[in-house]
């Protein structure tokens, strides 16, 4: 019981605060902004879309569900494509085609400027993406640079979900 | 004298106006609470890397999530749930990938502590917290510096609470070892 309150001395003697070695901010700072800057094109695509495809994504009294959950012969492929050359992208690439797909299927019931707005979002995540994957592919063993490669393909996916699910949840 | 606003009271300015999408308060939100988010990290990860990856982790959905905060709690309070949810998600998701990799891994990882360790004399009770083996270390951190109860703790990593008090027993009979 002694060596017990002891160690609770000294656990209790153990500062509450580390400061980190570096400053961590940069990299929050960058992911807030990727994230605050998605925040006015959500609103508008839930904005527009509330108004403008609300009667048009209301199913008829008997009409199917509007996105088919169960494989159709247009799903997208269960394997990646021959691009995921990194092990790591793999299950990312996965995860994208099937959001890619099912927001394609939602595409022309989208308004035309959530639909732009959308787009212009996905061409600065591609962006990033392939930046990342390019400096990834020219120093494989810096652990940063896969970090970074899994945080872009993270935010293409939050972006994907995000979209999809303000569109299929009115 | 003037009537200064309290640090809470500052705080809660703060936290309105982050919810607001200022990135300067939010900043600020971090620059107060980044070291005791870190040291939970820190002695949860047992690893730098890890640690400074969760932090900002933690941040980065703290921002994600802050319209949910309703200011029942203190910002701090809810900064550290936040942060201990992210590590324990990331540890349930690293667990279910060395699962499916490794399992000899895992018994390496139950040797206590590496000899040379062992003889370090210098070797205070932080790093001897880091050395403990992952599932150990998270029970024992949890329970003995953060104030979990068994019940939660079981809860959380989705164990019986009987597992958490043998891991907790086991953590500390190691550090025991590691500090004599």
């Amino acid at each position: 019981m002694k060596d017990e309150d002891r160690l609770r001395e000294r656990l209790r003697q153990l500062p509450r605060e580390v400061a980190p070695e570096r400053d961590l901010w940069p990299e929050v700072a960058r992911r807030a902004k990727a994230r605050r800057r998605r925040w006015p094109l959500l609103a508008a695509a839930s904005l527009a879309a509330a108004a403008a495809v609300v009667p048009m994504l209301r199913p008829a009294p008997q009409a199917p569900p509007p996105i088919a959950r169960a494989p159709l012969p247009s799903a997208p492929p269960s394997e990646p494509p021959e691009r995921a050359e990194l092990p790591e992208e793999a299950e990312y690439v996965r995860a994208l085609a099937s959001l890619e797909f099912e927001l394609e299927q939602r595409r022309p019931e989208m308004p035309e400027r959530a639909r732009q707005a959308v787009d212009e979002e996905l061409r600065t995540v591609d962006a990033a993406i392939a930046a990342s994957r390019a400096a990834r592919i020219a120093r494989p063993d810096d652990g940063e640079l896969a970090s970074d490669l899994a945080r872009a393909y993270e935010d293409k996916i939050d972006l994907l979900r995000e979209t999809t699910e303000l569109v299929t949840g009115i | 004298m003037t009537d200064a606003p309290s640090q809470p009271d500052v705080a809660r300015e703060e936290v309105r106006a982050a919810q607001a999408g200022d990135l300067r308060a939010f900043e600020a939100l971090y620059r107060a609470n980044v070291g005791r988010v870190y040291a939970l990290c820190l002695r949860l990860t047992g690893n730098r890397t890890d640690a400074e990856a969760a932090t900002q982790d933690a941040f980065a959905r703290a921002w994600e999530r802050l319209g949910t905060f309703r200011g029942d709690s203190s910002f701090r309070t809810w900064m550290h749930h936040v942060a201990v949810n992210v590590v324990l998600l990331r540890h349930r998701e690293t667990t279910r990938r060395l699962r499916r990799v490794e399992n000899v891994a895992d018994l390496e990882r139950l040797d206590p502590v590496a000899p040379s360790v062992r003889h370090d004399e210098r070797l205070d009770l932080e790093r001897a917290i880091a050395t403990l083996p992952e599932g150990a270390r998270i029970v024992f951190v949890l329970y003995e510096i953060e104030g979990f109860s068994h019940n939660e703790i079981a809860e959380r990593l989705g164990l019986a609470e009987n597992t958490s008090k043998a891991q907790l027993h086991r953590a500390r009979s190691l550090l025991r070892r590691v500090l004599e």
